[in-house]
C-alpha cells in the first residue's frame, strides 16, 4: 500500500474558478473534500511545522520548508519557483516509495503568487499534470492546502483539501493540527 | 463598490433583500468546498452588475437563515427583486450560466 499525502502551499479552491486544473476538478467531484482552515500559522514554515508534528519515521517526508533548504527526501531551495522542476522532483521521490506515505510539500505555486513574477494559471496547469501522474501510482491520495492564496494583497484563510479516505466531521473545516492523524489514515483504505 | 461581498447576519438579511431593489445572496458554510469556489466566481463578476446588490450569510453560523429561505443543499444563491425571489442556483454552475442569470435579474 503506497499513499501520498501532496501539501499546496498558497493553493484556494479560487484556483478551480480562475484556472483550467482538468485532473484536480475530477478529484473535487469525485473523492470526499472539505476546507482547510488556517487563521494563525500563514506562513510555510510554521505551517508545516504544525503539519509534520510526530509524522517523523512514520512517513517519507519530502521538500519540506521549515528551513531555507526544504527537508526529506527532496531537498530544494524552499524559495524555488519552478513547478515543474519541483513536480518533477517529486514525482521521482515516490516513483521509488515502495509501501507507506510519502508527505510532500509544493512551494513554488505560493512563491509565484507572492511575487506575483510568474503566471499562476500556468503553474496551476503544471502542477495538475504531476498531480494526475502522482495519483497514477498512489493506492491512497491526498491534496491539501495548509491555507489560501493571496488574493488582492490578502492571506485567503482557507486551502483545499480532497482525499480518497473520508474523513470524520465533514461538516466543519480541517484544522491543521488535525492533518498529521487524517494523513496516518490515508493506510486505513479499504 | 465594496472589494468584497459583504457577509450578513441573520438580523441584517432582510433588510438587506428588502432594501435593494435587486438583490442576489450566497447561501454557503466555510466547510463547503463548492461554496468556496462558487464565491471566486462571484468576486470576479459582481462589478459587472452594478445594479445588483450582492451579499452571503454563513448558514452554519445562522441555520435559521437555511430553514427560512428553504435552503436544502449548499452553495445556494437566492436572487431577489423588489424583496420577492425570482430565481435559485443550486450547487456550483457554469461561469456562462451564471453570467446568464445574473444579467436576468439585472434586466428584471
Amino acid at each position: 500500500m503506497k499513499a501520498i499525502a501532496l501539501g499546496i502551499n498558497g493553493f484556494g479552491y479560487s484556483v478551480f474558478a480562475d484556472c483550467s486544473v482538468p485532473f484536480m476538478n475530477s478529484l473535487f467531484m469525485s473523492f470526499p473534500r472539505g476546507v482547510v482552515e488556517n487563521r494563525e500559522r500563514l506562513d510555510a514554515k510554521s505551517a508545516w511545522e504544525v503539519i509534520t508534528e510526530g509524522l517523523e519515521g512514520k512517513v517519507t517526508l519530502a521538500n519540506i520548508p521549515v528551513a531555507e533548504i526544504t527537508a526529506g527526501v527532496v531537498s530544494l531551495p524552499a524559495s524555488i519557483s519552478e513547478p515543474e522542476l519541483e513536480m518533477g522532483e517529486i514525482l521521482k521521490a515516490f516513483s521509488k516509495v515502495n509501501e507507506g506515505i510519502m508527505l510532500a510539500s509544493v512551494n513554488s505555486y505560493d512563491n509565484i503568487i507572492r511575487s506575483g513574477a510568474g503566471d499562476r494559471c500556468a503553474a496551476a496547469g503544471t502542477i495538475d499534470a504531476y498531480v494526475r501522474k502522482l495519483y497514477e501510482l498512489s493506492d491512497s491520495f491526498m491534496l491539501f492546502s495548509p491555507f489560501g492564496e493571496v488574493l488582492e494583497g490578502k492571506r485567503d484563510v482557507y486551502g483545499i483539501y480532497i482525499s480518497t479516505v473520508p474523513r470524520p466531521r465533514e461538516d466543519e473545516t480541517v484544522k491543521l493540527h488535525e492533518l498529521p492523524g487524517l494523513i496516518m489514515m490515508l493506510l486505513e483504505a479499504p | 463598490m465594496p472589494d468584497e461581498i459583504e457577509c450578513l447576519s441573520y438580523d441584517e438579511l432582510h433588510e438587506f433583500i428588502e432594501s435593494a431593489e435587486r438583490a442576489v445572496v450566497d447561501f454557503w458554510a466555510p466547510w463547503c468546498a463548492p461554496c468556496h469556489v462558487l464565491h471566486r466566481m462571484l468576486i470576479g463578476l459582481y462589478s459587472q452588475f452594478p445594479n445588483v446588490q450582492f451579499a452571503r450569510i454563513d448558514t452554519q453560523k445562522y441555520p435559521m437563515a437555511a430553514e427560512e429561505f428553504e435552503v436544502y443543499g449548499l452553495p445556494t444563491l437566492i436572487m431577489f427583486a423588489d424583496g420577492r425571489a425570482v430565481n435559485r442556483v443550486v450547487g456550483v454552475p457554469s461561469r456562462d450560466y451564471l453570467i446568464r442569470a445574473l444579467k436576468e435579474l439585472s434586466m428584471a
